[in-house]
């Protein structure tokens, strides 16, 4: 017998986010015990936002919405292409070139980069030999490489959406903008875009959420000057063993990606409410017409 | 600038779209235009030339190149070679949105974001169009289309037709001088389909616009167009008025695949004016198209020319006999289906009054006139025979 | 500041300085996702009591052996070879900090499933205090007697009671002499260079033990120190100090060339895997700290409930044996304190030994860390030193 869809949300999503919540309000009592809930508090909030981390947060933000974005900025242009220009055959094999690395497991994919970006490695090495470089360029361990590995490792979560939507969407829709008048780029702002709103709008999900907590990427490629949130709540966790610290900053970590998501999302709200208004057509009054 | 606009490509001559190409008498002419994809030639060297305010079919099966054909007038293909002129001026190279040509879609392509009113205003929007004027023009054009209580709906809250008409509506609001339309009708049921026919030919009559109505129905050319195009392979087989097309087909293909034909495979003799088969010698007092005199040729007859009778008839026309295999009411006609003896099937209509009463499975005369009896050459058979399109087509006729 | 042996570099195999030395070469949890579980035996399991047993008197062998261990700590040839002697098959689960092995022993509460665990000595009073560790019988390693005095009788388990030790190691730095002119002779001297030459290219150690060793070295304050206003000094030193830092790095040695540090915090093992690596040693320094510095020592364990106690017994009397103690030292690249492992590793030729053996001298200025009532805010501190220098 099927279970109700909320026993399953219940399970799965509402209480392990609960339990989080609650650790929140507990303390670490000693080193062998990572969390004490007998009394509640507000204390590893507090103890939370008095610190360094607060920085983190504004830069995991900053490196999240920058990657976001660059994902989306090459994403789209790639999707359109292969949804449109491609003929069915290479579309395969490059989309199939688009998922291989996630065979590779996450961190040995980013441990790649390692490798290329490295002073000693290939690009460094390259531009040196061609005269652009007069010193190995150091890339790693810098908030460029993690934006260039966030990037990277997200790509893809953000073509595969985009590429449905578009390919998914007729030609003729194109055509029939075009044919009306419009040229590509009207046709673009005022067909392609608003209909392939809802796989951005999923890329653009399928990216931020899992990017702002990644920390992965900033553990392999940030060094010191790359940290980014995920990295300090897992530390909480695995280093310091205070789970209600962890817990707290996990909440704010939370808390601070369903905020970026409601700020975009009402901008997004607006946006379309204004397009909405600008487009609507007020007709004369009909006399009673005729069936 | 002293250079007159007419020494300017099109493309160049004025800014808006309105002024571009269009504004002109909705002439259309394709001279020797071929278009290419890769080794396969869609369309071959075709000339067509349409008279301003005229209701022209391109008519063929899939593949024939009508589709092309009508994606090169829009703008949406180039010709590989050739010239097409529309109101007189070529417009090769002048993109889609600047051509004063509207289309309608096959499945309408209505925009699924915007509303009925929103999708009719879209070309008018693209042209700054002053709003109220906006309003008052897309007003008019769901009038026309009898759409205007559903102005606000969604187009997937519409039925087929619905959305034909606002799509309909969205291309003639921009008052182009040439509308196509890409079989805006097969999706249709056929009952809505044939009332369609009906108000398409009344509205086009009304705007005075150049129709280019692409179709694979040989009912929907016939009923509407001035004059039809038949295509096939990439080239236009016979461009004429639907009787021309329909009594004097210039080739079996044509023959075949308007309406529907008895034809009967044998050996051209007097200069084609005499068919004979296994068992069978027909007469033809029409001009033979390709013929030559022992050589293979083809002898057709439409089924509302075949006349059955129990007995033999007497006075000289073409008869072959054979056992009747069915008789069935179509409507208004009865259609007998004759099986002859090398096991090829003769089908006669008649009008009930006329149709004799026969036993299924009894030994029946089929007979026709020369003059109703058509005779195309060696070439052609290979055509009829062979091309599965005929078969399409015949099962869409039938 | 000592130069790295020039006759015995040449000695030094690619194969050798490519070995992750101890705890595995990335810091974090991360490791958990790489290596999760290594089987490292395959051998056909034996009966028992068939296998044979070098520890006299004991009962007989469990078929298997479960280790809760760093990752890469052993040459797991070693553990082929237990095997193949022995019979238990052995399997490893890994832990990345001593916090996190203890957090799951006492979760676990003696159902963990493991045998031996390693811990590093100053947690062993606490775990044994959480009755965590299972009382030694010192007869069933009869090895034991190979270790060396100085190495056994440890302030934080009197007598052996709980651990014998697995290795121990020092702390120091690397300088790349092309990019780094001052020399450095002591910790204030490191954080001085690394304030100023080298800033902005200097890697510190991914632990707090040893960042905070440091500044308390650096400042001639005992490093078990619980004073606040010691700590709350400490505290500001880390926020000056964070911004001239590029990573935080565990394993800094072998990658040291060619991530092209200019100067690393780091263990003398990875110092050494890092020489063993160089394509030009001689460009590079190893420096010991001074005038105090760390001495760390990881101990085997036998965990409280070890559903197999016999088989561990039997491994770290193997372990201990000197043949096998000098194959492991020259895996990880530490002194495991076997009487006379100096000399035979002399005369196997085993390149950098000065890396590994300190003379009494040096012995002396080594201090173990204690796990006292500042260790929570000593972390705390750290963290937010990392999170500082991000900044």
């Amino acid at each position: 017998m099927a279970l109700p869809a909320w026993v399953w949300f219940l399970c799965f999503f509402t209480l392990p986010v609960l339990w989080i919540v609650y650790y929140s309000f507990g303390y670490k009592p000693d080193i062998y015990h990572p969390i004490a809930t007998d009394k509640l508090s507000l204390g590893s909030y507090h103890e939370a936002f008095s610190r360094a981390f607060v920085h983190v947060f504004s830069q995991t933000l900053q490196i999240s919405i920058i990657g976001t974005s660059l994902c989306l900025l090459i994403a789209f242009p790639f999707a359109y292409w292969l949804a449109t220009r491609v003929s069915p055959r290479w579309r395969g094999v490059l989309l199939g070139l688009v998922v291989v690395p996630f065979f590779v497991n996450f961190l040995i994919r980013t441990v790649g980069w390692l490798i290329l970006l490295s002073p000693a490695g290939p690009v460094s090495s390259l531009l040196q030999r061609w005269g652009l470089r007069s010193e190995p360029l150091h890339l790693l361990q810098t908030r460029g490489a993690v934006q260039l590995g966030v990037v990277y490792n997200y790509l893809a979560l953000m073509i595969l959406p985009l590429f449905v939507t578009l390919d998914r969407l007729d030609p003729a829709m194109r055509e029939a903008s075009k044919d009306l008048g419009a040229n590509r780029v009207k046709t673009f702002r005022q067909i392609t875009l608003p209909l392939a709103a809802p796989g951005i709008v999923a890329g653009l999900l399928l990216v931020f959420i899992p990017l702002t907590g990644d920390y992965i990427t900033a553990l392999v490629l940030g060094g010191a000057k790359g940290n980014m949130a995920g990295v300090v709540v897992a530390s909480q966790f695995t280093i310091a063993q205070d789970w209600a610290l962890g817990a707290a900053q996990a909440v704010i970590l939370i808390a601070m990606i369903m905020g970026t998501v409601a700020v975009f999302g009402l901008f997004a709200i607006a946006i379309r409410a204004i397009v909405r208004v600008s487009r609507r057509i007020t007709l004369p009054p009909v006399a009673e017409e005729a069936v | 600038m002293r250079a007159s606009s007419a020494t300017l490509p099109p493309d160049m001559s004025a800014e808006g779209r309105a002024g571009s190409v269009g504004a002109g008498d909705g002439s259309v002419e394709l001279v020797g235009v071929t278009k290419r994809f890769g080794t396969v030639t869609a369309v071959d060297a075709i000339d067509i030339r349409v008279r301003p305010g005229e209701f022209l079919s391109l008519l063929g099966p899939s593949g024939c190149g009508k589709t092309t054909t009508l994606r090169m007038l829009a703008g949406f293909e180039d010709p590989d070679e050739g010239e097409i002129r529309i109101s007189g001026r070529a417009v090769q190279g002048v993109p889609p949105h600047r051509r004063d040509v509207n289309t309608v879609f096959q499945n309408y392509a209505l925009f699924p974001h915007m509303s009925v009113s929103e999708n009719v205003a879209y070309g008018l929007r693209q042209m700054k169009t002053d709003k109220t004027e906006i309003g008052r023009r897309v007003g008019e054009a769901l009038e026309m289309v009898k759409m205007s209580r559903l102005a606000n709906r969604k187009p997937r809250e519409m039925s087929g037709g619905q959305q034909q008409r606002v799509a309909l509506a969205r291309a003639l609001v921009n008052r182009p001088s040439l509308l196509l339309l890409d079989e805006p009708l097969g999706a249709l049921d056929r009952k809505l389909r044939e009332e369609m026919q009906i108000e398409l030919k009344l509205l086009q009559s009304q705007v005075g616009i150049t129709f280019i109505f692409v179709t694979h129905d040989q009912d929907e050319a016939l009923s509407m167009s001035d004059r039809i195009a038949v295509m096939l392979d990439g080239r236009v087989e016979q461009l004429a008025d639907p009787d021309t097309v329909y009594d004097h087909p210039r080739s079996a293909f044509v023959a075949g695949f308007i309406g529907k034909q008895n034809f009967f495979e044998g050996t051209s003799r007097d200069r084609g004016s005499v068919v004979e088969g296994d068992g069978w010698t027909f007469r033809s007092s029409l001009e033979p198209i390709g013929a030559v005199d022992g050589r293979a040729a083809l002898a057709a007859v439409r089924p509302e020319a075949v006349r059955v009778s129990a007995q033999q008839p007497s006075d000289g026309r073409n008869a072959i006999s054979g056992d009747l295999a069915s008789s069935s009411h179509l409507g208004d006609v009865i259609q007998f289906v004759v099986l002859t003896p090398d096991r090829k099937e003769v089908i006669a209509r008649l009008p009930r009054p006329d149709a004799p009463h026969l036993d299924v499975g009894g030994r029946v005369w089929c007979s026709w006139e020369a003059d109703h009896t058509h005779v195309f050459g060696a070439e052609q058979v290979e055509i009829v025979l062979a091309d599965p399109a005929r078969d399409e087509a015949a099962a869409i006729a039938g | 500041m000592s130069e790295p042996d020039e006759d015995l570099k040449i000695l030094a195999s690619v194969e050798s300085a490519q070995r992750i030395s101890r705890r595995a070469f990335m810091s974090g949890s991360v490791v958990a996702a790489f290596s999760g579980s290594i089987l490292l035996s395959a051998c056909s399991t034996s009966s028992p009591g068939g296998a044979a047993n070098s520890s006299g008197a004991s009962p007989t062998l469990e078929d298997q052996l479960e280790f809760f261990h760093w990752a890469q700590y052993d040459d797991p040839k070693l553990f082929k070879k237990f095997t193949n002697e022995l019979g238990p098959v052995t399997h490893i689960d890994t832990y990345t900090s001593n916090e996190n092995a203890i957090t799951k022993l006492v979760a676990a509460q003696g159902s963990s499933g493991y045998d031996i665990v390693v811990p590093t000595g100053p947690y062993i009073p606490q775990m044994v205090a959480n009755n965590l560790l299972q009382e030694l019988d010192l007869s069933k390693i009869p090895n034991f007697q190979n270790l060396e005095t100085v190495f056994t009788n440890q302030p934080w388990d009197p007598g052996n009671a709980h651990s014998v030790c697995k290795d121990w190691g020092t702390v120091g730095w690397i300088v790349d002499k092309n990019q780094i002119s001052t020399p450095i002779n002591t910790w204030k001297d490191f954080i001085n260079v690394a304030m100023t030459e080298a800033s902005g290219n200097v890697s510190l150690l991914d632990a707090q033990n040893e960042v905070m060793g440091v500044y308390f070295w650096a400042n001639g304050i005992d490093w078990t120190t619980t004073n606040q206003a010691d700590l709350d000094a400490y505290e500001a030193w880390t926020l000056q100090m964070a911004p001239h830092v590029k990573a935080f790095e565990s394993y800094p040695g072998y990658q040291f060339a060619q991530l092209g540090y200019g100067l690393s915090h780091v263990w003398n093992g990875d110092a050494r895997q890092g020489f063993n690596s160089f394509k030009d040693p001689s460009r590079y320094a190893w420096g010991i700290g001074s005038p105090n510095t760390e001495l760390w020592m990881d101990n085997w364990t036998i965990v409280q409930g070890a559903p197999h106690p016999e088989a561990a017994y039997a491994f770290i009397n193997f372990i201990l044996d000197p043949k096998n103690s000098l194959q492991d030292m020259e895996f990880h690249g530490y002194n495991t304190g076997i009487t006379g492992l100096k000399e035979a590793a002399a005369a196997a030729k085993v390149p950098y030994l000065d890396m590994v053996f300190f003379d009494p001298a040096q012995l002396a200025t080594m201090h173990a860390q204690e796990i006292n009532s500042a260790f929570d805010r000593e972390v705390q501190i750290f963290l937010n030193m990392k999170n500082a220098a991000g900044a």
